[in-house]
């Protein structure tokens, strides 16, 4: 059966503005989450977040810019050129990327004539559009899309991206997500929603994942992008990891909460395994969504028992959510680069942030330093507030 | 394939609590998840479909509001009429509710009806696209049928909303493949017979 590989890797976090910087900081497992630089929070009642940083530095950009549209076009702009697209017709290059909600300045539109008149289109930035721009500037015209599902946005957009180049190995897939939801609006709109950490503490410490005392999610930013390829057309040499096995299914339990028995969140595991042509047994490590809310812990502990019975206590976890913040729309591709460093340096990265484990969640989240493993398939688990879930299922390649 | 494809005109009253099997939901709706949920409940009206149907939507792209900016607006310029971060947070914010954001979260339409109807399959949200959406469907593994769904608010805040239950082989997707439309215009052709 013809495989899928990430041939390609470019990215921006707060944890640093190249793959190789991200890298580090998953390995010195330090946070990137502080109080908020890139755009006006004073008398925010909270204010700390997860924004792209180059050397530990705020990548500030201009007044008005749409950052999420900004950082992907550069992560696809780098893509593009590390990889040699000319082995491809324009009608099989492809672009699939998840995103979050339009971008809108707030401040520009009131301080214009247009919010007299109610004209507040020219201040928005419709998150689509980046897309369609990189199809038209890069030629790719075999086909494009925006997934907007929220946290699974770009794990599904990875998972169509995988089935497209499965069905034809002759087709080059450029897929990852973009998302940042720091700006006015949509930052204190999650803040009624009651999802952001109340941390009164050291911003970095906001973000709590599995622990104990953790207090709700801090939001981040980024993009990333990978270029997906065929067994059939991959440089070996190139080649950074296999996604053998996706699936998504969705809870239809609340939309306010994950479903606490796990148990669609489950399904999606074991569904991206079976596809992978392996068992539960057969997983080294799962890198959860793990947010840092007081609901996701329980609910994902649930779908790990249901994954894997009764090792669930003991397989090793880790969430990125602790270091970089919850990246939304964006957060499941970034964290996919998380995998490939654990299958490439054989260890499972400590979860920032974990301090006190919660008997009521009882998994084995590494801290202290990285778990040295042999790792060949690592599950990455992502749900969506609203009820979606994602599994994705990587194996190690082996040159 | 069935299709439905429904028009709403602004001041228009849309019955979504009386589509629901789960009421509560609806305090939750703006007009146009109201309208994806009256249409969606004309779409299954005599229909039994299995919970593992894999549902994909289209959202058009966002043209209208009606989460309030107008009030946060109001409420957060100072007495020179500028914009006044301290009024925007102490004022402007409160005046939102906290269920705004579930009005303008573009995966809702999808999340409340599979909510609603016990979904669990195979599933996305595509924003803009037709071709997007169709992609979709087209590397759907599901033996069965599918529902595609698609919305739409306009600038005058005229919704529409169409939906379908089809299998894949129905659907031709050459067409839009090409052409760069939104989802609904896909909806507005299969109800008028124009195209598969």
């Amino acid at each position: 059966m013809n495989k899928v590989y990430i041939t390609a890797a470019a990215a921006f976090a707060p944890s640093g503005t190249s793959v190789d910087e991200i890298f580090a900081g998953i390995a010195l497992a330090n946070s990137a989450t502080a109080r908020l630089e890139s755009f006006n929070v004073d008398h925010f009642p909270v204010s700390h977040g997860g924004e792209v940083r180059h050397d530990g530095e705020v990548v500030l950009t201009p007044a008005g810019t749409d950052r999420k549209s900004f950082f992907i076009e550069q992560a696809v702009g780098q893509v593009i050129e590390m990889s040699d697209l000319s082995r491809y017709a324009p009608e099989k290059r492809q672009i699939h990327l998840g995103t979050g909600i339009d971008y809108f300045d707030i401040e520009n539109y009131v301080n214009s004539s247009r919010a007299l008149t109610g004209e507040w289109q020219a201040d928005c930035a419709h998150s689509h559009l980046a897309v369609k721009r990189l199809a038209e500037k890069y030629d790719l015209k075999g086909g494009q899309s925006a997934n907007v599902a929220a946290c699974v946005a770009s794990t599904q957009s990875i998972g169509l991206a995988c089935r497209i180049v499965r069905s034809d190995p002759a087709t080059a897939v450029v897929s990852g997500g973009y998302d940042s939801m720091l700006c006015h609006l949509h930052y204190l709109g999650f803040y009624k929603l009651g999802a952001l950490s109340d941390w009164t503490g050291d911003p970095s410490q906001a973000c709590r994942p599995f622990d104990k005392n953790r207090r709700g999610l801090v939001l981040g930013e980024g993009a990333v992008a990978f270029l997906l390829e065929s067994s059939a057309k991959a440089v070996p040499e190139r080649i950074l990891a296999e996604i053998c096995g996706y699936s998504s299914t969705m809870d239809a339990w609340l939309v306010t909460d994950p479903d606490p028995s796990g148990e669609q969140l489950a399904r999606a595991a074991l569904q991206a395994i079976s596809e992978a042509g392996i068992t539960p047994d057969q997983i080294d490590c799962v890198h959860l969504h793990g947010t840092g809310t007081h609901k996701n812990a329980p609910a994902e502990a649930s779908a790990m028992k249901r994954i894997f019975s009764d090792r669930y206590a003991e397989i090793p976890v880790y969430s990125m959510k602790g270091q970089i913040g919850h990246l939304i729309g964006a957060c499941g591709a970034m964290e996919i680069l998380a995998v490939i460093w654990s299958m490439q340096n054989g260890k499972v990265p400590v979860t920032v942030n974990y301090d006190e484990p919660d008997p009521e969640v009882g998994l084995n989240v590494i801290r202290g330093r990285p778990l040295d493993l042999d790792i060949k398939y690592v599950l990455k688990l992502n749900a969506a507030f609203g009820g979606q879930n994602t599994a994705i299922v990587m194996r190690r390649f082996d040159a | 394939m069935k299709t439905v494809f429904e028009r709403y005109r602004p001041d228009e009253e849309i019955p979504a609590r009386d589509c629901l099997n789960k009421r509560k939901l609806a305090k939750y709706f703006n007009r146009e998840i109201s309208a994806c949920v009256v249409v969606v409940s004309h779409l299954l009206a005599d229909e039994e479909i299995p919970a593992q149907t894999p549902f994909y939507f289209g959202k058009g792209t966002v043209e209208y509001e009606d989460f309030g900016l107008s009030s946060v607006v109001e409420s957060c310029v100072d007495e020179s009429g500028r914009f006044s971060q301290q009024n925007f947070v102490e004022r402007g914010m409160s005046s939102l509710s906290p269920l705004t954001q579930f009005k303008v979260l573009y995966n809702m339409p999808l999340s409340f009806i599979a909510i609603d109807r016990g979904l669990v399959g195979d599933n996305s949200i595509i924003y803009g696209s037709a071709a997007g959406l169709l992609l979709q469907a087209k590397h759907c593994d599901f033996p069965g049928r599918m529902l595609l769904g698609a919305s739409k608010v306009h600038a005058d805040a005229v919704i529409e909303v169409g939906f379908a239950l089809c299998e894949r082989r129905e659907i031709t997707t050459e067409t839009f493949m090409r052409q760069d439309c939104e989802a609904i215009e896909l909806f507005r052709l299969w109800h008028s017979g124009s195209a598969t």
